[in-house]
């Protein structure tokens, strides 16, 4: 029983962040119909950016810390959130130059120039990351300590609850923002017809923009959420975009809901196939995608091409 | 707006002069001239690609200009971008409708009026108005527009446009695919639109629909202008007749 919570919790945070990173990757699908192969780098942008705040934020409190290992303290009070904005603010702007440099050039046309011009932008993100940061990982302290809970038996990290439930507000929220708003509702529009959306006087291209700064902030804020559980490094976010990737493949990438119920199932199975046999995750974890995608080519809840009209 | 006091023929309200337009090398429309006088009708009516649609994108600003001019109320819009052109007041109605299938009939037609930037009494007063022109869409505000019947996407799509609160409205094949008693329909409500005052442009395959509501008319045959007339002038047309109209009209 303790096993089962302890394998649920830590699931459920580690789906959190592919759920969110999911998320991400379909927010771009939908609105531009192309994807940010450098995600992985701005997850690893954002632990680095985070924990960089904090070091900053303790020093200026008096304390003389030690990067790769900041103290508890570091991340306390109001620390950890100010991280989160300033994570936010940088990697939005992020968003905004790699639509202007790698998919503006190439949007509404035929070929995948995106895709090597995405890379290449990433390689270049971790590259300075490298230079700034050096290639060690980073201990990063929870803000609510790191000490393990013992509840019914299961020892659980409060950083795990965190990201659960942080993740969690931030795509309901999204999601109610997308359904009710009128940007919302307009970016949904993009999404299913520019040309049409444009007539009804949305600048689409602003949309686009919008789209990309809001999934790159979401990929920074899932890497400075899974940072305490996991450690800081500059190639922590390649995985993680990976997975994330392949749980919006299973739920559909057109679909932002398919998306994060992907990024939830890809959290549980991973940590419940790795209890039983650690070294069995990875091929359990693709060999049910490759089963998934090869019964339901557009994901579990992705629209088939043929419903549409 | 046009001076009441020139003693000279208004300028009309749209004005498309000398117009090409091209898919990459394939020229679709060649040095087309059409006039559209405030709170008239007029029919553009042509085979299957003979540039209607193609003619009506450029004027929403989906398709840039290879010659030519388009003015609105006198001033050149041909380099406006789409998403800048509906708030000049032009609107339009797609082929096929283009409705957003996963947003509700009532989204859809608050989208229309994203450009205006309504309070949500005056969006909802707005929507009201459109329930009042096709009371179908009332009983469906609420469902996804995917859900509708092909003559309520068309009614929809009307409605969205009108939601622009347009001073010109271009409909692209409003009968495309409709059943004749809805066909019927959405004309009655062309009619009603005419008759309030709005100026439309109207883009048909059911040439004799058209032309009988149309004031003036055009006929476009593989991207040129080959005749023009009132709609009774062309309706009459032995040319006409034998070729959109078929036998039997």
């Amino acid at each position: 029983m303790s096993t089962l919570l302890q394998l649920v919790v830590s699931g459920l945070a580690v789906g959190g962040v592919y759920a969110l990173i999911a998320l991400s990757f379909s927010i771009t699908f939908t609105t531009t119909k192309t994807l940010n192969f450098a995600q992985g780098e701005f997850v690893a942008a954002g632990a680095f950016l985070g924990v960089t705040v904090l070091y900053l934020l303790a020093k200026m409190s008096g304390i003389a810390p030690n990067f790769a290992s900041l103290p508890v303290s570091a991340s306390a009070g109001v620390n950890y959130p100010i991280a989160v904005l300033a994570v936010g603010v940088v990697l939005g702007v992020l968003g905004l130059l790699i639509f202007l440099a790698a998919i503006r050039p190439f949007a509404g046309q035929s070929g995948m120039n995106w895709v090597m011009s995405t890379i290449g932008f990433g390689i270049i993100v971790q590259s300075l990351g490298l230079a700034i940061w050096g290639p060690a990982p980073v201990n990063v302290p929870s803000p609510l300590g790191d000490d393990v809970i013992r509840i019914m038996g299961a020892g659980i990290r409060p950083q795990e609850i965190l990201v659960f439930v942080v993740a969690l507000v931030l795509m309901i929220g999204l999601d109610q923002v997308m359904r009710r708003s009128r940007i919302g509702k307009a970016m949904r529009a993009v999404a299913a017809n520019p040309q049409v959306a444009a007539l009804m006087g949305i600048n689409v291209t602003a949309m686009m923009i919008g789209a990309y700064a809001l999934s790159s902030v979401l990929a920074g804020i899932g890497g400075l959420l899974i940072a305490p559980i996991t450690s800081a490094s500059l190639f922590l976010g390649m995985g993680i975009a990976l997975k994330a990737f392949s749980g919006a493949i299973v739920g559909g990438l057109d679909n932002p809901r398919g998306c994060i119920f992907g990024g939830f199932l890809l959290g549980l199975l991973e940590s419940g196939v790795a209890l039983w046999n650690a070294q069995w995750r990875e091929i359990v974890i693709f060999g049910l995608i490759i089963a998934v995608l090869a019964i339901r080519p557009n994901g579990l809840f992705g629209a088939r091409s043929l419903d549409k009209v | 707006m046009t001076s009441p006091s020139a003693s000279s023929a208004p300028a009309p309200l749209l004005e498309v002069q000398g117009v090409s337009l091209a898919y990459g090398p394939i020229v679709a429309v060649r040095d087309v001239s059409i006039a559209v006088p405030a709170g008239s009708v007029v029919a553009i009516v042509g085979a299957n690609g003979a540039g209607k649609t193609t003619l009506l994108k450029a004027i929403c600003g989906l398709l840039p200009l290879s010659g030519g001019s388009i003015r609105l109320d006198g001033a050149d819009i041909s380099t406006l971008a789409a998403h800048k052109r509906v708030g000049c007041g032009i609107a339009l109605s797609p082929e096929g409708r283009q409705v957003f299938p996963d947003q509700t009939v009532a989204d859809n037609l608050e989208l229309g009026a994203y450009w205006r930037n309504l309070s949500q009494k005056d969006l909802d007063a707005a929507v009201e108005e459109q329930f009042a022109i096709f009371p179908r869409l009332k009983e469906r505000r609420n469902q996804p527009s995917v859900t509708l019947s092909g003559g309520e996407q068309q009614m929809l799509a009307i409605g969205r446009a009108l939601m622009a609160a347009p001073r010109l409205l271009l409909l692209d094949e409003p009968s495309l695919g409709l059943a004749p008693l809805i066909i019927k329909d959405i004309f009655k409500a062309i009619v009603r639109l005419r008759d309030s005052g709005m100026t439309i442009l109207l883009v048909e395959q059911m040439a004799n629909l058209a032309l009988a509501v149309a004031d003036t008319a055009y006929v476009l045959e593989n991207g040129r202008v080959t005749m023009t007339g009132t709609g009774q002038e062309l309706l009459r047309d032995p040319k006409v007749r034998a070729a959109y109209l078929g036998a039997g009209h």
